[in-house]
């Protein structure tokens, strides 16, 4: 269970995250959403180590410290990789370093998505910098998986056959907990939605429990964020009102 | 022991076909000019029937000194780029050997490529000395030429000191400073800091490397230098940076 207890953490100008208190057992794929600015990436880099908070964040009721650390992958879009080595140097490197690497699903994935293994990263497109970035996370042997916006940059199908890989090999001990904006997308496949706003926790439902409801993910964030359906039309009205002054 | 011997080939694998690229550019670009030089000296002495041009002119003329410092600045640049950028921290931070340990290999990595480029240049030297000593007029050479000229000449001097022992450790200490300051940039920059010791140190190296034989008080200063350098950043990266963490509340370091 990976539990975040009372965080806080503030910038110089700014409080990025507010008390935050969330607990994520393991098996789920999460999905994190919230604006640009929520907190989304400040709490994923927190649970990292990667900040200084306030609070408490726990990994089987361990701190995280280099220890523990490999439990936890992390996927993003600012790319964790080494630009100057290739796949298979990357494959060495991390077996390494992580002794749950899966080799196995390494090549399996990097033949799915027909990534080159001897070139270096740095020549590789944006897509394939994305999935690269992903089949790491992935293949490290971790509990925890984080991803943070893994595909911007990805086309549609590219995604949707990501998104059907993840199901198909994710094992019942793995979570995965995904930020992104692309929420109709990873509504199919998730199995709890938590939103962040202004860093705090803002809502936290599991999808069954919506379907229960009869609710979309898409309505439920809109209503959780008070987001009003008018306001687009009502500006225009303003700007290009006949007497607009 | 594996572990740290990958991080230890991170490193090279990121930047050590690069850095070979370069030796093998200025040594040849070396071997060339020199050569040329030395074809112009000889028909000039064919043509005079004297004068023919020192070994150490000959190094002069062919620009080797000056190749030699812009491989060397080249090589600098690499070595600070690997592993800078900020990202790449994300995956160190999270390696099993602490990232301040991976600040010390890459410092050892970075050391011995400047000692491989000292020793590149050495044989070169040797070498192109050797075939000037074959190719001059058997009248303007003796068996001491290529001796004398290390002694001589102030850049191969600073090269290969021969029996010159403050020298050779003034050596020791600005390679294994000029490899620390070389790793501090990119651990630095990782954390948002741009580090300007490494274009200093780089710049003082250049500057001072070229060494008379017995000029103790030169040798004594650079090597101090280099050794307060070396204490600041041991300073730095080991004390000063936690405090500054726990102070600003930044980045941590794991």
């Amino acid at each position: 269970m990976l539990e975040i207890k009372n965080v806080t953490k503030k910038y110089v100008f700014k409080k990025a995250l507010s008390d935050v208190s969330v607990s994520f057992p393991r098996g789920e794929i999460v999905g994190l959403f919230g604006e640009n600015g929520a907190g989304k990436t400040t709490l994923m880099k927190s649970i990292l180590g990667f900040h200084s908070f306030e609070g408490d964040i726990t990994l089987d009721g361990q701190r995280i410290s280099p220890k523990n650390i490999a439990k936890i992958s992390y996927a993003t879009s600012e790319h964790s990789f080494f630009p100057n080595l290739t796949p298979a140097g990357h494959r060495e490197f991390y077996s390494e370093h992580f002794e749950g690497f899966s080799e196995k699903r390494f090549k399996g994935l990097m033949e799915f998505f027909e990534l080159p293994m001897h070139k270096p990263l740095r020549f590789f497109s944006m897509g394939q910098k994305n999935q690269f970035e992903v089949i790491l996370a992935l293949c490290q042997g971790a509990d925890y998986i984080l991803m943070d916006e893994p595909f911007a940059g990805n086309d549609i199908f590219n995604r949707e056959d990501f998104y059907k890989v993840l199901l198909g090999i994710l094992e019942p001990n793995e979570t995965v907990i995904l930020s992104t904006h692309l929420i109709e997308e990873v509504s199919e496949f998730i199995g709890r939605a938590v939103l962040i706003r202004c860093g705090r926790i803002v809502g936290d439902i599991g999808v069954s429990e919506l379907e229960e409801q009869g609710k979309t993910l898409m309505s439920y964030i809109k209503e959780t964020y008070n987001y009003r359906a008018d306001r687009v039309s009502r500006a225009l009205d303003e700007i290009s009102g006949e007497d607009g002054k | 022991m594996k572990k740290h011997l990958s991080v230890f080939g991170l490193f090279a694998r990121s930047s050590i076909y690069k850095i070979i690229g370069v030796i093998l550019l200025i040594s040849a670009a070396q071997a060339f000019f020199f050569r040329m030089e030395l074809d112009k000296a000889l028909k000039a002495y064919e043509a005079v029937g004297s004068g023919m041009a020192t070994l150490e002119k000959m190094l002069a003329r062919g620009a080797f000194g000056e190749w030699l410092a812009a491989g060397f600045i080249v090589i600098t640049v690499f070595l600070c780029l690997t592993g800078h950028q900020a990202n790449a921290g994300y995956t160190i931070q999270r390696l099993s050997v602490s990232e301040k340990l991976t600040f010390i290999y890459q410092g050892i990595y970075n050391t011995l490529i400047y000692v491989t480029l000292a020793a590149s240049q050495i044989v070169l030297a040797y070498f192109l000395c050797k075939y000037y000593v074959a190719s001059a007029p058997q009248e303007t050479v003796s068996d001491q030429t290529l001796f004398l000229a290390f002694y001589r000449n102030q850049l191969l001097h600073g090269l290969l000191p021969l029996e010159d022992m403050a020298l050779w450790i003034r050596n020791v200490l600005l390679a294994i400073c000029l490899g620390f300051t070389a790793a501090q940039f990119p651990y630095k920059f990782r954390r948002g800091k741009f580090e300007a010791t490494v274009i200093a140190m780089a710049m003082y190296v250049i500057v001072y490397f070229r060494s008379e034989i017995g000029d103790i008080f030169r040798i004594a200063s650079v090597s101090v230098i280099a050794l307060m350098i070396g204490a600041e950043i041991v300073f730095t990266v080991f004390m000063r940076e936690d405090e500054e963490e726990e102070e600003d509340g930044s980045e941590r370091v794991s």
